[in-house]
C-alpha cells in the first residue's frame, strides 16, 4: 500500500494550472523540484533558478529547480512539477496521516476485480480504479477525438464523392466520341471497362500515395499544425513534442478504405454506362 | 454472304419519338462483290450497314452470315465476328485524336491480344501499301484530307477482313479524292474482297465498279432496286 | 459507439458494398423476369447492357470482401486493448455475440462471389447465354448474404462497449467452456494433422485426377469443400502451435500479425482460394453437357482446378515448414 499524493496548483500570474506529483520513487531532496519542459518555458526556469509559489495557507514558499524534465517526455510532463513529499505536505496542507490517493500493488494480476470488490465492500464510499482501465479510457479519449476528425472528414468526402459523380457522368462529348470509335472498330464493353477500371487505379493510386506522403510529411516533419488543437486540447501549457516517424500498414489500408473505396463505387456506374455505348452510335 | 430476312429497327419503341429506320428488309449480299446502298438520307442505308455489319441487332427479322445465325448473339461473340470479318470506314473518318497513324491502325487489333511487334509489322506493312509508311509516327491532326482517308481505309485492313463497310465514304470528299477512292476498292476488289457501300453521290452508285445497287426508301427496299444498274 | 477510424471505414465500405449488390440485385430481378434473347427489342439490349454492370458489381464485392475480412481482424485486434480481458482479436469478437457471425459471414460471402464469378465467367463462354437464369438466380442467394453480413457488421460495431469484460482465447478455449471452439482446439493436435495431411493428400489426389482424366469432378469438389474446415481446424489447433511454438496458444487471428511474418495471410488466402476453385470445378461439372459450352467449360475447369491445386501445395508448404524447421515438438 502506498500513499499517492498528487493536486493541481492555480498559478495566478501565468493563468496557468500546473500539476504536483510526488513520484514514488527518486522524488528530489527537500527544497528543490524537478520542472517539466512547459513550466520551465513559461516561468523561464531552468536548473538552479527558484520558482516561488503560495501555500495553502497563504505563505510563500519557494523551491530551487533541481532539473527540467526531458524534451522527448513532454507529453505527459510538460505541465508537471515533481515535489518531495514532505515538501508538498507543506504546500497543499495535507495533514500527515491523509494522502490523496491510494495505490495498492497488486502481485496477481487475475485478483484486480476481486480485490477491487472487496474494497468496496470495506470501504462503500471508495472507488478503486484498476490502472488498465486508465489506460483504456485514455485510448478511448484519444480514439474518440481522433473520430471527430473523421466526421469532419466525412463531410469531405461526401463533398469528394459528389465531384467524383459529377465528373465521371459529365462524361465530355470528346470522350463518348473516341469510346464510339473504339466500340465501332471492335472494342468489346469489357474492354472498355478494363480500360476504365485501369485509368481509375491509376488515379486513385496517385492520390492515396500522394496524398499519404503529404499526410505523412505534414504530421511528422510539420508537427501535424493543422490537427494540433483538436487533439491537444485547450491550456495555457501546450506540450512541444516531437512525433517519431513510422508507418502502420493498418492504418494505410484504413485510409485506403475511406478514400479508393467510395471512389471506386461512384466511377462504377459511369463507367459502365460509356461501356456500354453502342457501337453502331458513330454511324449515326 | 450475308442475308437478311424480314429485318426490322425500331428505335425508342413504345415512346412518343418511337421511329421504324428499318422495316421487312431482306436482301442478299455477294462474297467478292461490291453491293452499293443507294438513297437519300433517312432511308434507313445506314441503319442496314450497322446491322449488317454486325455493329447492332435488329429488333424483327433474322441476319444470316454465312450458315451461321447472328440475329441474337450476345455482344462479345458479335464484337468477335466484326473483328475478324468487317472492316469499317466512316464518313468523316472517325481517327482518333491525339495519337499517331501506327496507333490508330493498330487499335482494332488491340483486344485480340497478339504479340505488339507482329501487329506493328503488320500494321506498317499495310500503311506502306498505301504509300503512308514514313508518316506512321505522325499525328492525325497533321494529316492532309488524302492522308487520312488512306489511314482510315488501312485501320479498316488491319485485321484482314473479308468485308469492307463504308458509309458515305465521298460525303466530304472532293472529286478527285472520291475518284481515289474509288480507284482503291477497286484494288481491294480484285484482292477478292466484298464492299458493301452505302452512299447517294453519283460517282459511287453510278460506277462501273458497282455490281449490285439496292435502293431504300423510307426503311424499306425500293421495288424497282436489285440487279445491276 | 467506438469511433475508431477503421470501425468507420469498415462500417463506410460495407454500407456502399451493400447498396451496389442490392442494386445489382435489383437489376437481376429484372434480367430473370424479361431476359429473351431471341428478341431484338430496345429493353432485351438494355438487359444484355446490364449484365456487364452486375459482374462489375460482383468482382468489387469479392475484392472488397476479402480486404475488408483482414480490415475487420486488424480493426479487432486493435480493439482488444479496449476490453478487459481482451488480448487480441478474439476477445474483441466475443465481446458481442454479433463479432463471429460478422466473421462468419464475410467468409460465406466471399466464397459465394467466387463461386457466382465463376459460374459468371463459364455462362459468357457461351454464345446463347445458357445459365443466364440460373446464375441470376443465384445472385438473388448472395445478395441477402451480403446484406445481412453489412446489418450484422453494424450491429457489432454499434453494441460494442468498451467496459464490457470479455475473454480471451484463453479462456475461450479452456477445457472448462463447452463450445466447438472448444472441441477443435483440444482436439488431439498430432492425431489431427495427420486428418489434415490425409485431406490434404486425397483433394490434391482428387484434383489430380480430374486434371489429368478428366474425371471425379464432383469427388474434387466434395473434398475441397470438406477440406475447408478442415484446413481452418487444422491451423487453430496444430498448426498454430508450431508457428507460436507454445503449446497452447491457439489463437487463429495472431498468425497474421507481425511478429509471424504475416504469415496468416498467404496462409488464409491459399485456404480460401482452393475452397473456391475446388468447389468451382463441381459446381461446372453439372453444366458440361450444355450445348454451347461443350469446349469451354471442360477448359475452364481444368484452369480452376489447376489453381486449387496450386493453392493447396503452397497451404501445405506454409503449414509444414514450421512443422519440421523449429526444433519445437509437441512429443
Amino acid at each position: 500500500m502506498l500513499s499517492s499524493l498528487w493536486g493541481y496548483y492555480y498559478d495566478g500570474n501565468f493563468l496557468a494550472n500546473y500539476t504536483l506529483v510526488v513520484p514514488e520513487e527518486s522524488s528530489p531532496p527537500d527544497g528543490s523540484i524537478i520542472i517539466g519542459g512547459g513550466i520551465s518555458k513559461l516561468r523561464q526556469a531552468y536548473r538552479g533558478d527558484t520558482i516561488g509559489f503560495t501555500a495553502y495557507d497563504g505563505k510563500p514558499l519557494s523551491f530551487k529547480v533541481k532539473e527540467v524534465l526531458s524534451d522527448e517526455s513532454q507529453l505527459v510532463s510538460a505541465d508537471l512539477i515533481l515535489f518531495s513529499e514532505s515538501d508538498y505536505r507543506t504546500l497543499s496542507g495535507m495533514p500527515a496521516n491523509q494522502a490523496t490517493d491510494l495505490a495498492l500493488k497488486v502481485y496477481n494480476r487475475k485478483e484486480f476485480a476481486t480485490i477491487a470488490e472487496k474494497i468496496t465492500k470495506l470501504l462503500p464510499d471508495t472507488r478503486p480504479i484498476i490502472r488498465n482501465e486508465i489506460l483504456r479510457t485514455y485510448d478511448a479519449v484519444f480514439s474518440w477525438r481522433s473520430g471527430i476528425v473523421i466526421v469532419i472528414l466525412g463531410v469531405a468526402a461526401l463533398a469528394f464523392v459528389i465531384f467524383a459523380w459529377d465528373k465521371a457522368t459529365g462524361l465530355s462529348a470528346e470522350e463518348r466520341r473516341v469510346i464510339g470509335i473504339l466500340k465501332a472498330v471492335g472494342w468489346e464493353s469489357s474492354d472498355i471497362l478494363l480500360m476504365k477500371f485501369w485509368e481509375g487505379l491509376v488515379i486513385s493510386l496517385t492520390a492515396f500515395l500522394s496524398g499519404t506522403v503529404l499526410g505523412y510529411l505534414h504530421v511528422f516533419f510539420g508537427s501535424s499544425i493543422l490537427f494540433v488543437p483538436v487533439l491537444k486540447g485547450w491550456s495555457t501549457l501546450y506540450p512541444e513534442f516531437r512525433l517519431i516517424p513510422f508507418v502502420n500498414f493498418g492504418h494505410l489500408a484504413t485510409i485506403f478504405f475511406l478514400t479508393v473505396v467510395p471512389y471506386t463505387v461512384t466511377t462504377i456506374i459511369p463507367s459502365w454506362r460509356v461501356a456500354t455505348i453502342e457501337p453502331d452510335s458513330v454511324l449515326r | 454472304m450475308i442475308r437478311t430476312h424480314g429485318v426490322g429497327k425500331v428505335f425508342n419503341a413504345g415512346r412518343p419519338n418511337e421511329f421504324t429506320a428499318l422495316s421487312e428488309v431482306s436482301i442478299t449480299l455477294n462474297l467478292h462483290q461490291v453491293t452499293i446502298l443507294k438513297g437519300p438520307s433517312g432511308s434507313g442505308k445506314t441503319t442496314l450497314l450497322g446491322i449488317v455489319g454486325c455493329m447492332a441487332r435488329p429488333t424483327t427479322g433474322r441476319i444470316f452470315l454465312g450458315e451461321r445465325e447472328i440475329t441474337s448473339l450476345p455482344e462479345r461473340f458479335l464484337t468477335g465476328i466484326r473483328r475478324e470479318t468487317f472492316g469499317f470506314i466512316f464518313q468523316q473518318f472517325n481517327l482518333i485524336k491525339g495519337l499517331t497513324v501506327l496507333e490508330n491502325v493498330m487499335l482494332p487489333a488491340y483486344p485480340i491480344g497478339e504479340k505488339h511487334a507482329i501487329l506493328k509489322k503488320r500494321a506498317l506493312d499495310t500503311l506502306s501499301l498505301f504509300n503512308l509508311a514514313r508518316k506512321a509516327e505522325a499525328r492525325i491532326e497533321w494529316l492532309s484530307g488524302g492522308e487520312a482517308q488512306r489511314t482510315a481505309i488501312a485501320r479498316a485492313l488491319i485485321n484482314n477482313p473479308s468485308v469492307i463497310i463504308a458509309d458515305e465514304p465521298t460525303a466530304h470528299l472532293d472529286t478527285k479524292l472520291s475518284h481515289e477512292f474509288m480507284a482503291i476498292m477497286r484494288r481491294l476488289k480484285g484482292d477478292g474482297k466484298t464492299i458493301v457501300l452505302a452512299s447517294h453521290d453519283p460517282i459511287v452508285y453510278d460506277s462501273d465498279l458497282a455490281d449490285m445497287v439496292i435502293e431504300m426508301r423510307d426503311g424499306r427496299v425500293a421495288p424497282s432496286a436489285e440487279g445491276k444498274p | 459507439m467506438i469511433l475508431y477510424p477503421n470501425v468507420l471505414a469498415l462500417l463506410t465500405s460495407s454500407l456502399l458494398i451493400a447498396l451496389m449488390a442490392l442494386y445489382a440485385g435489383c437489376h437481376g430481378t429484372e434480367i430473370l423476369c424479361y431476359w429473351d434473347l431471341a428478341s431484338g427489342s430496345d429493353r432485351q439490349l438494355r438487359l444484355e447492357r446490364t449484365t456487364y454492370l452486375v459482374s462489375t458489381i460482383i468482382s468489387y464485392v469479392l475484392g472488397f470482401q476479402l480486404i475488408s475480412l483482414f480490415l475487420l481482424l486488424f480493426t479487432a485486434d486493435g480493439l482488444s486493448t479496449l476490453f478487459v480481458g481482451a488480448m487480441c482479436a478474439v476477445g474483441s469478437l466475443t465481446a458481442n455475440k454479433f463479432g463471429y457471425p460478422t466473421l462468419l459471414l464475410k467468409i460465406v460471402t466471399f466464397i459465394l462471389a467466387g463461386l457466382w464469378l465463376i459460374i459468371n465467367h463459364a455462362d459468357n463462354q457461351g454464345y446463347d447465354y445458357p445459365l443466364i437464369r440460373i446464375k441470376y438466380a443465384l445472385l438473388l442467394v448472395l445478395v441477402p448474404f451480403i446484406l445481412a453480413e453489412d446489418v450484422i457488421q453494424c450491429c457489432y460495431f454499434l453494441g460494442l462497449k468498451p467496459d464490457i469484460i470479455t475473454s480471451c482465447c484463453g479462456s475461450l478455449f479452456s477445457p472448462t467452456t463447452r463450445a466447438l471452439a472448444t472441441e477443435i482446439v483440444t482436439a488431439p493436435p498430432l492425431p489431427m494433422l495427420a486428418l489434415f495431411s490425409g485431406g490434404a493428400l486425397a483433394t490434391f489426389g482428387a484434383g489430380l485426377r480430374f486434371v489429368v482424366r478428366r474425371r471425379g469432378g464432383y469427388l474434387f469438389a466434395l473434398l475441397s469443400g470438406l477440406q475447408f474446415p478442415l484446413a481452418v481446424a487444422a491451423v487453430i489447433s496444430v498448426i498454430s502451435l508450431y508457428i507460436y511454438q507454445m503449446p497452447s496458444h491457439h489463437c487463429p487471428f495472431c498468425i497474421l500479425q507481425k511478429e509471424y511474418y504475416f504469415i496468416g495471410y498467404p496462409l488464409y488466402i491459399a485456404i480460401l482460394t482452393a475452397a473456391v476453385c475446388g468447389l468451382g470445378v463441381g459446381l461446372l461439372q453439372r453444366f458440361r453437357r450444355v450445348p454451347s459450352l461443350l469446349e469451354s467449360i471442360p477448359e475452364f475447369q481444368k484452369k480452376l482446378a489447376v489453381t486449387a491445386l496450386w493453392s493447396q501445395a503452397i497451404l501445405a508448404l506454409l503449414a509444414f515448414i514450421p512443422i519440421f524447421s523449429t526444433s519445437f515438438t509437441l512429443r
